[in-house]
């Protein structure tokens, strides 16, 4: 498959196949479910997100006149939910305001909470068809993963639709897991799979050529959706994300063709021109730093307001003076170890003292210093809070009186995720926290309030 | 900065008790300060102060009940009245403040569905606000928001807004249920229980086929299916005021759905996002990022806000021309106490506001002479005039014994001993001066105002970032006295001498449209309009005569010009007291030149400063319009549970102030182990406890509770009880003694021990 030739470039790639690189599971799926009687009555489609699973049996289901429960198990995210949309869409109505008032209450076909209620109820909602009715019952369940947080009971039960109603149903099971996920769970049922593998580089360059602007040459528009995809490819594949990328950026790379600054022949030129940007985009677009709008308002140079917006909330917060420190102290309890609270911030200590945390220990022995262990490369240790509080006390410049304000600025640091609880929240003897800021966030902090961090701190480059 | 109310909170779990202790009647109550007590009140008074009471929020009569009625009233109504407008200036200020804010957002929400992008998959519109660290000063902003955005689209496309609070949203079920709620605009949404009830009722036959059963109030197909019904176009706006709050695993949730939705309904989402970009993106995956198409937003600070506040609600005079109430005076400490809790604990708005409240609300409520505040002197003879000719006995007393009269007394013992003798036996002639000192203090207000804003523009004219003090502590110089003295002033004016010509005549333009900002401070300010339009004609000359040449050096090469002048003149005219005290290095200034000049500006900038910006203390009769207890305000808004926990348990009469506790600290300590029987359980383990060490030996501290507790058996009843009684008691003092731990440990003055049985550790030392 890897090596498979690629399509001439000239040819507009909607004569190939409606659905490029889904040619297989198409035929596959519609011989599967031909037939009522031969139907499986599980049927288990897995690949990755943006493989064209929901797309593809969407295709083969529609068009037919079966009775189909189409179950998205993210917004239906409850057993309540899931079943009674099931059977008042096979039954074949769909909710209606009770009212006159439509904003008032809403009916649904019939109350069900679990399955075996929906296996009583469904007689109602669909009378068992007549042997000579050739149409058949599917239910649908997309994203069918999340079905395995709904109880244990749930998804073996739901594989077993068919031996429970002692009728035809299929049952279609989308997942981004494979079977293997699922097998666990439901005991020894065995279904039928159809695996949606990841395109290769062919099949994803002749579906984001399907994306070409009417008013382009597709080759042109090809032969970057290659440059970018053999960018991009380590660390995605992803055929949403590339199709992202593809659309922001084409612009970027017509442009000197629009300006009448190079032919669209011209490719090195045109790629030395997009290199940049590319390199931008990694960065920001692609980690989100930047969304898709200010992207292309970033671009615009007319609205110079707008450049400055992307930075708007980056960094700057601005903390109460006191809870900087407490911020600070925080930090330095996660990551200075305990033992040497004594040696910082005893309120004796001497010069001495202090150049020996300042400048290395090493002539002095800290024999456990540096190395894999260093807790900056573990990441922020918990500490009581008291020790916190310890820290706090002693770094201020001034004395303050114990309020209740500090603890509630403790309290407000949580909620603003800077401190975060690591014990139990009933918990309020010995509470635990974790330092969740950064060190230049810190830093910053430090130098607002005139606090060298670095000197206080232990190991720590 | 006030914690949100996070539901896993351990602080929702503690039941807080919280005492309201009304004073029984006004004699109880302020007889303390006068130190006699009324005498007998009929019952026909007290019904009637009942209902005064209830009718004035809880005002009292002062004075032990003997100030009128209409006083009281009046000081409510007073109150009332000031708050009412003081809040209303606030709430237009921060509006005012948002003002753009809002309209981006609000712009951003109009075109958030216009362009499409282009994508494939379409992106939720998500504007992040960044908002500040006090979630609860931004819940007007998000009204505001929210109102904007109802009314905007109420003419080209409909829109419904949603607002989701965290502590509403604690699982996927609550978030939609408050989701489908407000979209539907629905309170008939029924519990689930009694939706199921009504189900029964309502059964119909089968046959039909027809929906009877009620959807949950959480389904969103109801959302879909109401969108669906009204049209399809509306544009539903998520407004998420503290993304910070929100569970994670429902965001994430959420933001699915919505994603799912969004093919068919245009959702457009607004997060108030309280810290900065960098905690969304730890906040969320990045997939639920790829749903997202992000817009930046970002509120007025809350110092900027603090800052307008102080300007235009403490700095400017407190009553406006036509007599209404503008701004809240406040002396040097509380104000600091105000601004030092902003800046250094909260930086929050509504809690500055809130402060600000308590304080004015404490003036009225405590202070008899208030109504001087809002006594217009000036006014014609009408309702104010009566506020001051009413004033009783009392109230002139009061006056009589504040400082600044006393003061004013002295000073004028010598060189008007007449009126000296008038004020001090004269009610009348006290009334006089009462009014005389009020229209003084009102003029000293519009010049302090316009004073303050001259060291602004004089600011804006240094234009250096060291020399730079928001208007906030600018104020707070102000209130101190002698900003003439200070080395920042000092700097300011050394720093403006050697400014360019030009620059020194825009900075007289700018002062002079100050001192001229209404017909209020012209009249205030007539001398100083008067100088400054001398200094500006020779200003004038310097750039119109041949001496342009001396601006652009000016700056530096002052001893050439010295040279270049052959006239040796004394500054002429200059026969304030500041002219005396010039250094004697400046004196060398010859006129004519340039620097005169300059040294002229900056010296009548000196005196004008001196004067307008003296500190309040000094005005006579401040004292009713200055707002002085800190104490108050400490105890409101810094209380120290600690300190009153152990005060409550060491020095219990204080609290209960019964006859039979010890009546004073000092007898307990002295009397050593004199700890009365009489006390409550927990205090006389805690005294206890207080002579124990690290360690505490459980048993010890039983026997030794018990035995003050059988002084108090001895004390009473004399004489044998049998076996039983005595094992009985043993048994009922030792689930007292057992009560009282568990109390201190819940209190944190005990924590068990592993290291040594039947210990426990103590935890607190020290006093507080
Ligand atoms: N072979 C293809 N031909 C045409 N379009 C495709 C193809 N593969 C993917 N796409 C495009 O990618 C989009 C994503 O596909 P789809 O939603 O069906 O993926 P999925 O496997 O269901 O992903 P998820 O697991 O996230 O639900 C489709 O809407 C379609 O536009
Ligand atoms: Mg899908």
């Amino acid at each position: 498959m890897a090596s498979e030739p690629e399509p001439p470039m000239d040819e507009r790639p909607s004569q190939a196949s409606l659905f490029p690189g889904r040619e297989d599971q198409l035929d596959d799926l519609s011989k599967l479910l031909a037939d009522k009687d031969c139907a499986p009555s599980v049927l288990f489609l897995s690949g990755l997100p943006g493989t064209a699973k929901t797309l593809i049996i969407d295709h083969v289901l529609r068009g037919r006149n079966d009775r189909i429960a189409w179950l998205d198990c993210v917004e239906r995210h409850n057993p309540r939910l899931l079943l009674e949309s099931a059977l008042t869409q096979l039954s074949g109505c769909r909710p209606e305001p009770l009212t006159d008032d439509n904003s008032g209450l809403w009916g649904t076909f019939q109350q069900c909470d679990s399955v075996s209620e929906f296996v009583g109820c469904l007689d109602e909602a669909l009378p068992v068809p007549a042997p000579e009715d050739t149409r058949m019952t599917t239910v649908v369940f997309d994203h069918a993963e999340k079905l395995r947080d709904m109880g244990p009971f749930f998804l073996p039960a739901i594989t077993r639709f068919a031996a429970l109603t002692e009728r035809t149903v299929t049952v279609i099971l989308i997942s981004n897991l494979t079977w293997l996920h699922f097998r666990s769970r439901v005991g020894s049922i065995e279904a039928f799979s159809v695996e949606f593998p990841q395109y290769t580089r062919a099949e994803i360059l002749q579906i984001i050529a399907r994306d070409c602007p009417a008013d382009e040459e597709p080759g042109f528009y090809v032969s970057f959706a290659e440059i970018l995809y053999d960018v991009f490819s380590n660390p995605c594949r992803d055929i949403k994300e590339l199709r992202h990328m593809v659309t922001l950026l084409f612009p970027k790379y017509v442009e000197p063709v629009k300006n009448g600054k190079a032919t669209r022949e011209q490719t090195s030129k045109l790629f030395g021109h997009i290199q940049t940007h590319i390199k931008d985009a990694l960065h920001t677009l692609y980690l989100r730093e930047m969304s898709s709008s200010e992207w292309q308002t970033q671009n615009e140079p007319s609205s110079a307001a707008s450049k400055a917006n992307p930075r708007a909330g980056s960094g700057a917060v601005d903390l109460p003076y006191y809870t900087k420190f407490l911020v600070i102290a925080a930090f330095l309890a996660s990551y200075n170890p305990a033992r040497l609270d004594v040696r910082f911030f005893s309120k004796d200590r001497s010069d001495e003292v202090k150049r020996r945390k300042g400048g290395k220990g090493r002539s002095r022995g800290l024999v456990n210093e540096g190395g894999h262990m260093r807790q900056q490369l573990l990441g922020p240790k918990s500490f009581p809070v008291e020790r916190m509080l310890a820290i706090f006390y002693s770094i201020l410049p001034d004395e303050i009186e114990g309020t209740t304000d500090i603890q509630m600025q403790i309290a407000s640091l949580m909620t603003l995720r800077i401190l975060l609880r690591v014990t139990t929240p009933d918990r309020l003897d010995g509470m635990k926290c974790k330092c969740n800021a950064s060190y230049e966030f810190v830093q910053q902090l430090g130098k607002s309030v005139r606090f060298d961090v670095s000197q206080y701190l232990h190991d720590f480059i | 900065m006030a914690p949100t109310v996070h539901t896993t909170d351990p602080m929702e779990q503690i039941d807080v008790g919280l005492y309201l202790l009304p004073p029984k009647t006004t004699s109880e109550s302020k007889g303390r300060k006068t130190s006699k007590k009324a005498k007998a009140t009929t019952a026909d008074t007290t019904s009637s102060n009942d209902t005064l009471r209830r009718e004035c929020d809880g005002f009292q009569r002062l004075y032990v009940g003997r100030e009128s009625e209409a006083f009281c009233r009046r000081r409510h109504a007073l109150f009332k009245r000031r708050w009412g407008c003081m809040k209303e200036r606030i709430d237009s200020i921060l509006e005012r403040l948002n003002l753009q804010a809002i309209e981006q957002i609000v712009n951003f929400v109009r075109h958030a569905h216009d362009g499409g992008l282009g994508l494939h998959n379409p992106e939720l519109p998500t504007g992040l606000i960044f908002t500040g660290i006090n979630p609860h000063d931004h819940e007007r902003l998000f009204t505001q928001i929210a109102g904007k955005l109802r009314e905007e689209r109420a003419s080209a496309h409909s829109a419904a807004v949603a607002m989701l609070p965290a502590a509403k949203c604690t699982n996927l079920k609550a978030a939609s249920r408050c989701l489908i709620e407000q979209f539907l605009g629905a309170e008939n949404l029924l519990d689930d229980e009694e939706s199921n009830e009504m189900n029964v009722a309502q059964e119909t036959p089968e046959s039909t086929k027809k929906c009877t059963a009620k959807l949950p109030n959480y389904d969103l197909q109801r959302l879909t299916g109401w969108h669906r019904l009204t049209g399809g176009t509306k544009t539903l706006i998520v407004v998420l005021p503290d993304f910070e709050c929100f569970d994670v695993g429902v965001l994430h949730a959420l933001i699915g759905i919505l994603s799912t939705f969004h093919k068919t309904i245009p959702f457009v989402l607004l997060f108030g996002v309280a810290t900065s970009i960098e905690t969304v993106h730890q906040t969320l995956s990045r997939d639920d990022l790829a749903c997202l198409r992000i817009e930046k937003f970002k509120s007025q600070q809350a110092q900027e806000c603090v800052n307008v506040i102080v300007q235009e609600l403490i700095v400017k005079q407190p009553v406006n021309v036509g007599g209404v109430p503008t701004a809240f005076k406040l002396g040097l400490e509380p104000y600091r106490f105000l601004v030092d809790n902003f800046q250094l604990h909260t930086l929050s708005v509504s809690s500055f506001e809130q402060a600000l409240k308590y304080a004015m609300m404490d003036m009225y409520y405590s202070s008899p002479l208030c109504v001087l505040m809002d006594a217009r002197s000036d006014a014609p003879e009408a309702d104010v005039e009566d506020d001051i000719t009413a004033l009783s006995e009392d109230h002139l007393r009061d006056v009589r014994m504040t400082k600044s009269f006393r003061r004013f007394v002295d000073s004028n013992l010598e060189s008007n001993p007449d009126l000296a003798a008038a004020v001090l036996c004269d009610d009348n002639s006290l009334k006089q001066w009462i009014r005389r000192s009020l229209l003084d203090l009102d003029r000293f207000h519009v010049r302090y105002h316009a004073g303050i804003q001259c060291v602004v523009e004089l600011q804006n004219t240094i234009n250096s970032p060291t020399f730079r003090r928001t208007i906030r502590n600018l104020h707070l110089l102000g209130l101190q006295g002698d900003i003439v003295e200070t080395e920042f002033m000092v700097a300011l004016l050394q720093l403006l001498r050697k400014k360019k010509v030009a620059v020194m005549q825009e900075f007289l333009v700018a002062c002079l449209k100050q001192l001229t900002a209404n017909a209020v401070t012209q009249a205030a300010f007539s001398d100083e309009i008067a100088t400054i339009n001398a200094l500006q004609i020779e200003l004038a000359s310097f750039v119109t005569s041949g001496s342009d040449s001396d601006d652009s050096s000016g700056d530096s090469d002052g001893a050439a010009d010295l040279a270049r002048s052959g006239k040796r003149l004394r500054p002429a005219g200059r026969t304030t007291n500041v002219a005396k005290r010039l250094k004697p290095i400046v004196e060398h200034v010859k006129a004519g030149t340039l620097q005169a000049c300059s040294k002229r500006v900056t010296d009548f900038l000196e005196e004008l400063f001196r004067d307008c910006l003296k500190s309040y203390t000094e005005m006579p009769l401040h004292e009713p319009l200055y707002y002085a207890n800190e104490g108050r305000l400490k105890k409101a808004f810094h209380p120290q549970p600690r300190a009153a926990i152990q005060t409550a348990l060491g020095q219990t009469q204080h609290y209960l102030s019964c006859t039979c506790c010890p009546s004073t600290n000092s007898t307990a300590t002295a009397a050593g182990d004199a700890i009365s029987a009489n006390l409550q359980d927990t205090s006389i383990a805690y005294r206890l406890y207080l002579e124990c060490g690290r360690l505490i030996n459980l048993y010890d501290w039983f026997v030794a509770f018990g035995a003050i507790l059988e002084k108090e058996k001895d004390d009473g009843l004399e004489g044998d009880e049998g076996e039983e009684d005595a094992a009985h008691r043993r048994q009922h003092i030792q689930a007292r003694f057992v009560k009282a731990i568990a109390e201190l440990q819940y209190m944190g003055f005990i924590k068990s021990t592993t290291r040594k049985t039947d210990h426990v550790m103590r935890l607190t030392w020290g006093n507080v």
